[in-house]
C-alpha cells in the first residue's frame, strides 16, 4: 500500500474510531486506537478539523471530538473514494 | 468548399463528433473528480478535476467555433467574410492549444507533487508566454504537449508497476495514445491524413479513460 492511500486509510480509521465511541471521544483514546505517534495524530486531527470532518468540544470531561455529517459522508463513500483515486492514479 | 489549415474537408463533420465526445468524456471525469474532492478534501482530486475541466474547455470552445465555421463555409461569401473565417479558425486552434496546455501543466504539477503554487503559476505563465510569442505556435504546442504527455505516461507506468492495479494500466495506455496523437505532428509533414489518425488515437485514449470511470461507477 502506498503513502497517499495510507493517508486516506488513516483518516478513515480515525473517523471510524470516533464514530464507534458513539460519536464522542477524548484525544487520548484517539491516540491509543489509531496507532499513531502523538505528533502524527495532532497533524491528522488538525486536518480533519480544517476539512470539517470532525468538531472539537470542550465540556466537563475536557476536550472531546465528534464526527460531522461531512465526516460521516467520507466514511460512507470511502470505498468509492479509494476506487477513484487508485483507478486514476491519485494516490 | 475551401480547405482550412490541415483538417481535410471530408473530416470536418466527423471532427465535430470527435470533439464533442472528447469534451463530454473529459467533463464527466472532471465533475466526478470534483465530487471526490468534495467528499475527501484530497488536493490531488481537485487538481485532477481542474486539469480535465481545462481539457474539456479546450474541446468545447474548439467545437463551438468549428460549428460556426462549417455553417459559414457552406454559404457563398465575400473575401472579407472568408478572412473572418480564417481568423475564427485560428482562434479555435489557439484556444484549444491554450486550454489543453494549461490542463497538461496542471496534471504534471499534480503528479510531480510539487506543493508550491508559485512553481505552478510560473510554469503556466512560461508555457503561455511561449505559446503567445513563439514564431511557430503549433509546432511549439505539439513539442510541449508531447513532452508533458511523456512525463504523465511515465508517472502512470510507475504507478502501475508499483501497485499492479489492472485499472491503472488503462491510464498508462490512454496517455501513451494521447502522446502518439500529439507527437506525430512534430515529425510528419503530411498533416492532412495524420490529423485524422491523431483524432482516432485520441478517441482510443478517451475511450479507455471513460471505461476506467465507468468501472469506478459500477462498483
Amino acid at each position: 500500500m502506498n503513502r497517499k492511500r495510507d493517508r486516506l486509510q488513516i483518516i478513515h480509521d480515525i473517523l471510524k474510531v470516533i464514530k464507534e465511541k458513539n460519536g464522542r471521544i477524548k484525544p487520548t483514546h484517539v491516540l491509543y486506537k489509531s496507532n499513531l505517534s502523538h505528533q502524527m495524530m495532532d497533524e491528522y486531527m488538525k486536518e480533519l478539523l480544517e476539512k470539517g470532518f470532525i468538531v472539537e468540544e470542550n465540556g466537563k470531561e475536557g476536550k472531546t471530538y465528534s464526527v460531522t455529517l461531512k465526516g460521516q459522508q467520507y466514511l460512507n463513500q470511502y470505498r468509492l473514494i479509494i476506487n477513484f483515486t487508485s483507478s486514476f492514479g491519485l494516490d | 468548399m475551401v480547405s482550412l489549415s490541415f483538417v481535410p474537408n471530408w473530416f470536418l463533420g466527423y471532427g465535430l463528433i470527435f470533439e464533442l465526445a472528447f469534451a463530454v468524456i473529459t467533463l464527466a471525469v472532471s465533475l466526478y473528480s470534483f465530487r471526490i474532492y468534495k467528499l475527501s478534501g484530497q488536493k490531488q482530486s481537485k487538481l485532477f478535476g481542474t486539469a480535465f475541466l481545462l481539457f474539456s474547455l479546450s474541446y468545447f470552445i474548439q467545437l463551438f467555433i468549428n460549428i460556426g465555421i462549417i455553417f459559414e463555409l457552406n454559404e457563398v461569401m465575400t473575401l472579407l467574410e472568408f478572412q473572418d473565417i480564417i481568423t475564427l479558425n485560428s482562434l479555435a486552434i489557439f484556444s484549444h492549444m491554450v486550454f489543453f496546455t494549461l490542463g497538461l501543466v496542471t496534471l504534471a504539477y499534480m503528479i510531480l507533487n510539487l506543493k508550491n503554487k508559485w512553481v505552478y503559476i510560473g510554469f503556466m505563465a512560461l508555457s503561455m508566454l511561449f505559446i503567445f510569442f513563439s514564431a511557430d505556435r503549433i509546432s511549439f504546442f505539439y513539442v510541449l504537449s508531447s513532452l508533458l504527455l511523456i512525463v504523465i505516461s511515465v508517472y502512470y507506468l510507475k504507478n502501475y508497476l508499483k501497485n499492479k492495479h489492472s485499472r491503472t494500466i488503462l491510464m498508462v495506455v490512454a496517455f501513451i495514445f494521447l502522446f502518439l496523437g500529439h507527437a506525430h505532428f512534430i515529425f510528419l509533414i503530411n498533416h492532412e491524413n495524420y490529423y485524422v489518425v491523431g483524432n482516432f488515437l485520441e478517441f482510443f485514449a478517451y475511450t479507455l479513460i471513460l471505461i476506467n470511470l465507468l468501472k469506478v461507477l459500477r462498483k
